[in-house]
């Protein structure tokens, strides 16, 4: 794989302390082992359990678990930071995504709950999940789309009853489009106690107790994601199961989901401008000798990727620093998303007639790019999303925290 | 190899809001056979684009995706002219009634949901994304049939291309389940991939 365009380190150098050059170097070594296995992955996607040595597939589960959870000691140098910031996150998502998207998903790990553990849980709670994620390979799951719903927090159905006699609470409906949903070992799913944004409730579940069914959906790309459908039919859970229950109801179950959705949609766009620089730069390794126009577009795609992916480390360096801005988040996701299939479009256009057929990889990656659109909010709830913050006037970047030469008189007119 | 006819009407008759999916590569082979008496059409980079099943067990099979093969043209193949642009015609016709199918049952799949109260369906940009599609739609059927070229089929392809991915996006999760719409829209750009694309510098749009 090469090396093309600046790194996102470039950008900002002291975001990791001093050790993104050695980071990104590991990452972009480990995320060589991923192409093959990707392809073998979209024909079986339970081929991962063949690919557990790879030091690329330890990092989710290293850097998104706390470091005394987290294993790959072994595999991993000791710079890949446990429990890793936002931006740590994104500089590691953005490299695996190159190596594979589907992969990267593949991998075991706690995925997404880590955040909602992070927002709400207690020491016993993190204890609990976290032993149950280390133990290798493990999958964890995060549980709130819903059929009919979609990814609406608010509006979610999912059902949380107290127990026969008081003691604990019971589990009952679906949900839908969960990564891993059917292979993890446990995972956090969003329900409903009481009407309201503050009857909603985050709640740990084991997968082994009784009442937890899941089915892995056949879908076009991402297959490794093994993307399921859930049902909890009943399902018992105990009282210190609920995340952030020593807290207010306004500050548990819906801020959970939220903060969850704050911290990773920057993965995902990570994960889409990994996947379009791989597609850009494999044009590259197959027609060195691109020019003219044809040229021109990938110089353009790439331009796009680096100014992106400078917006990519701002927000996330703002996310780490406690003071989001959810609109910036959205407009980024949304616009790495429609990255991703621009650049698979292009370089299918670029490698000519039959592209896709006689290079399965990039067929691969033509269909694992779509579901970034959808993953962490659909486009056009990140649209409403900027708009919303227009009408704030908190979308554009502070002036005075913008330094570009023009950039005092951007937007005057 | 399937017999019988493609006509313009063909999918839209069957639309439902429950699907009829997964049918492109039968659909294909009806066009192959409408086209060409029985014959399989051949790419301009000599490659033949079919349902699996009417493959058979070809060794040199290459590709296969959803139901969909790709193999090296076999003997017999049609290649002459006056068929290729027949059939690309025809592709094109198909990739719109597969879009048409979609918005169809994107319209009646929105329109079961509710967010706040009210139907997704009142959404402004739903609504101009839907009608947006609608009128790409309305523009591709009323273009002449007069003869055109590869670039401007290839041109056409690319508009209805995005129009189909306006509606996956609306669509959600669900345009990525294998038993979806979006396994047809995907293989009819893999079929526009072979059969309609010039070669790289031809003309581009």
């Amino acid at each position: 794989m090469s090396d093309s365009g600046r790194t996102a380190s470039a950008y900002h150098p002291d975001t990791y302390g001093g050790r993104a050059g050695e980071l990104e170097h590991f990452l972009r070594e480990a995320a060589r082992d991923l192409r093959g296995p990707g392809e073998e992955l979209d024909a079986d996607p339970d081929a991962v359990s063949r690919f557990l040595h790879l030091p690329a597939v330890r990092v989710q589960q290293h850097m998104l678990t706390p470091a005394r959870y987290a294993g790959g000691g072994d595999l991993l140098p000791s710079f890949v930071p446990a429990e890793a910031s936002c931006a740590e996150w994104i500089l590691a998502a953005e490299w695996l995504a190159y190596g594979d998207p589907g992969m990267t998903l593949a991998s075991p790990g706690p995925a997404l709950s880590t955040a909602v553990l992070r927002a709400l849980a207690d020491e016993a709670q993190r204890d609990w999940f976290f032993t149950k994620t280390a133990d290798w390979p493990s999958w964890a799951f995060f549980a709130l789309t819903e059929p009919e719903k979609g990814s609406a927090a608010t509006e979610l159905t999912t059902r949380l009853d107290a127990a026969p006699g008081g003691d604990g609470w019971v589990l009952t409906g679906e949900k839908m489009y969960i990564g891993n949903g059917a292979h993890a070992r446990a995972g956090v799913v969003f329900c409903r106690r009481a009407p309201g944004p503050w009857g909603i409730e985050a709640v740990m579940v084991d997968t082994g107790d009784p009442g937890f069914h899941a089915e892995t959906l056949p879908i076009i790309g991402l297959r490794g994601a093994r993307i399921s459908r859930l049902r909890f039919d009943g399902m018992y859970i105990p009282p210190e199961r609920i995340l952030g229950r020593d807290r207010p109801r306004s500050r548990r179950g819906l801020q959970g989901a939220l903060q969850a959705m704050l911290w990773f949609r920057p993965s995902v766009a990570a994960f889409a401008l990994g996947a379009g620089r791989a597609a850009c730069d494999y044009v590259l390794e197959q027609r060195p000798a691109l020019a003219g126009a044809d040229r021109a577009r990938i110089d353009a795609l790439a331009d796009r990727i680096r100014r992106l992916r400078r917006l990519l480390h701002e927000v996330a360096a703002e996310i780490d620093a406690g003071s989001p801005n959810t609109f910036r988040v959205s407009g980024v996701k949304m616009r790495a998303a429609h990255l991703a299939e621009d650049a698979t479009m292009l370089a299918a256009r670029l490698l000519g007639p039959a592209s896709l057929v006689e290079h399965p990889w990039l067929d691969k990656l033509y269909r694992d790019v779509r579901a970034f659109e959808f993953m962490e909010g659909t486009g056009n709830i990140h649209r409403r999303g900027v708009f919303q913050g227009l009408l704030r006037d908190d979308y554009f970047t502070p002036r005075d925290r913008d330094a570009r030469p023009g950039r005092a008189v951007e937007g005057v007119m | 190899m399937t017999t019988g006819a493609l006509t313009t009407g063909a999918l839209t008759t069957g639309a439902s809001t429950t699907g009829g999916f997964g049918d492109y590569p039968a659909l294909l082979d009806a066009l192959h056979a409408d086209v060409a008496s029985g014959r399989f059409v051949a790419s301009p980079s000599g490659r033949v684009l079919a349902s699996a099943r009417a493959l058979g067990g070809d060794g040199t099979r290459r590709f296969t995706r959803f139901g969909l093969a790709c193999v090296p043209a076999p003997g017999g193949s049609a290649r002459d002219d006056v068929t290729a642009g027949r059939f690309a015609e025809g592709l094109l016709t198909l990739q719109r009634e597969v879009v048409h199918r979609t918005l169809t049952h994107t319209i009646a799949r929105l329109g079961e949901r509710a967010s706040e109260g009210t139907s997704l369906l009142t959404r402004p940009q739903l609504q101009a994304d839907l009608a947006d599609v609608a009128m790409e739609l309305q523009e591709a059927a009323a273009e002449p049939a007069e003869e055109t070229g590869r670039d401007v089929r290839w041109a056409r392809h690319l508009r209805l291309t995005r129009a189909g991915r306006v509606l996956l996006r609306l669509l959600g999760g669900y345009s990525m389940l294998a038993e979806g719409p979006g396994v047809d829209l995907y293989l009819a750009e893999v079929t526009g991939n072979v059969y309609l694309q010039p070669e790289a510098g031809d003309g581009d749009v």
